[in-house]
């Protein structure tokens, strides 16, 4: 019982040890991203790794999320079910499939290459290299990425929010055989600005914590190749289960009654 | 009058660091001269590459001082470090090179971000740099993963120097290169650290190489110095754990320690 409970102890003491050092990690990546000096081609460099080359796969699972909410909803409602189904794609895309999605797309690719890079810079002393040449890693290796991650993660969910609602009407005008000028009014009557306006800021939050934990987890690498295969996997699942969560937080703030 | 004293480099006085239970250094007392050029040596995880790091300001020691330039340094914020590294050029074990760079643009890292030289001018300095160290002008556009493990050296080597930095720090210079390869790098080190005049530390297990590079050696063993003395002395030392350390045998005993 006493091996038990000084077990859990330990482990709760760890915990709180690691959220510790995760915040401060934090505190520090922002500190350093918002002061000079700034690396405007590295966070360029960044902005095409994060944004651009992460269109493919959000674009296609935007569409096929768009196509799937239109077919599910055509069989739940049977009765007037153009202006509803139209109605929940727009919604579903725009509040959580959209944002949500995207997010956990770019936290596999995204959140595991910044895992993989920075960690083997660490194991391989160039971290250390850096700094001896009197350049700060926080402002040259993880500010950028931090950057480039808050400002592109809602770019490319406004993509995947086009492109989902599109999937959508294509289901419903090709499959569903609905007439297209009215699917499209009812698309425009049911969009709300302020779903929009939550997914975007949901992408940025979702932009933050995954390249914050890419960063954290392969900054604390150790160990060779082994450590860092670790910190990849670790990122990447860090990083979605706090994206879920903070999905839910958001959601509860944007719209609570 | 010219009464040549010594200026004091580094000093370090009570230096104390441990990981955990583990102590790694224990009271470690070193001074070294400007200009000198001195090699730690010693078995693996004595301490070697902490006791490098901690003069870099890249592991903050437990207690004790650690002065550069007459400056306590484990004081330092991390902002101040910064601006305090620009002083060293360190050789790192593995290269270290970024990976994702050119050559030119890693021997121009310092010369970039330290000196604000512009593209231009840093990429004529590396290219004159590199030739220093006898690479090829022709390899600047390549990245170091095409480069062989020799040149990588050299590459990490100017890049150390391209700074002109007053300390010079090599971590293990010769691990890893054939017997002829060494003895280049070897000749490198001395020819850059003569050239720049500059204060330079080796760590190293290579005996040949200290012979050649350094002025002085001191022994780590479990945290402690056990030896410290002339480089051309080393192999006449009567202290057993020197002896045993030099020709390779195998060490059980307890050790005697101090100078012999």
């Amino acid at each position: 019982m006493i091996l038990l409970m000084r077990s859990l102890g330990h482990s709760l003491v760890n915990f709180f040890a690691s959220i510790g050092k995760i915040g401060i990690f934090t505190l520090r990546a922002v500190f350093h991203s918002c002061n000079p000096p700034f690396y405007p081609n590295l966070i360029l460099k960044q902005m095409i790794e994060i944004g651009f080359y992460s269109l493919p796969v959000v674009a296609l699972t935007a569409i096929f999320s768009g196509m799937v909410i239109a077919l599910q909803s055509s069989s739940g409602f049977s009765l007037g079910g153009e202006k509803a189904i139209a109605n929940v794609v727009v919604w579903g895309i725009t509040r959580e499939l959209g944002p949500v999605l995207a997010g956990l797309m770019v936290a596999g690719r995204i959140g595991a290459s910044i895992a993989a890079e920075i960690g083997t810079m660490r194991v391989s002393e160039q971290i250390d290299a850096l700094e001896t040449l009197s350049t700060n890693p926080f402002k040259f290796l993880i500010g950028p990425r931090v950057i480039a991650g808050v400002i592109m993660l809602p770019l490319l969910v406004i993509v995947a929010d086009i492109i989902g609602i599109m999937g959508g009407f294509i289901i419903a005008t090709f499959d569903l055989g609905f007439n297209p000028d009215s699917y499209i009014r009812n698309t425009w009557t049911s969009f709300e600005f302020i779903g929009f306006i939550s997914g975007i800021v949901k992408a940025a939050v979702f932009g933050f914590i995954i390249t914050i934990m890419g960063a954290y987890h392969g900054y604390y690498a150790k160990g060779g190749s082994q450590g860092v295969g670790q910190a990849t996997t670790n990122a990447v699942v860090s990083a979605s289960i706090l994206l879920l969560l903070f999905n839910f937080i958001l959601t509860a703030i944007f719209f609570a009654q | 009058m010219n009464t040549i004293r010594p200026e004091i480099k580094i000093c370090l006085r009570n230096l104390s660091k441990s990981f955990g239970n583990k102590i790694v250094l224990d009271n470690i007392n070193l001074t070294i001269q400007k200009g000198e050029s001195i090699a730690i040596i010693g078995g693996s995880g004595t301490g070697k590459s902490v006791l490098l790091k901690s003069i870099i300001g890249l592991v903050k020691p437990d207690s004790g001082s650690l002065r550069i330039d007459g400056k306590e340094t484990s004081m330092l914020t991390h902002k101040e470090r910064m601006l305090f590294n620009t002083r060293f050029g360190v050789l790192f074990q593995g290269g270290a090179l970024f990976d994702s760079l050119t050559i030119w643009e890693n021997i121009a890292f310092g010369l970039m971000q330290e000196k604000k030289l512009n593209k231009k001018n840093a990429k004529e300095k590396a290219i004159q740099i590199m030739s220093e160290v006898e690479l090829d002008a022709s390899v600047s556009n390549s990245y170091p993963s095409e480069l062989s493990g020799g040149m990588q050296k050299r590459v990490a080597l100017a890049r150390a120097i391209a700074t002109e930095p007053e300390i010079l720090i090599f971590d293990e210079p010769t691990t890893g290169l054939d017997p002829v390869t060494s003895n280049v790098i070897n000749d490198l080190i001395i020819k850059s650290v003569n050239v720049l005049g500059a204060t330079a530390i080796s760590v190293s297990h290579d005996i040949a190489s200290v012979k050649k590079i350094a002025d002085n050696v001191a022994l780590l063993h479990e945290g402690h110095f056990v030896w410290q003395g002339p480089a051309d002395k080393i192999e006449k030392s009567q202290n057993d754990y020197v002896r045993n350390f030099v020709n390779g045998v195998s060490n059980n005993q307890s050790l005697p320690s101090g100078r012999s």
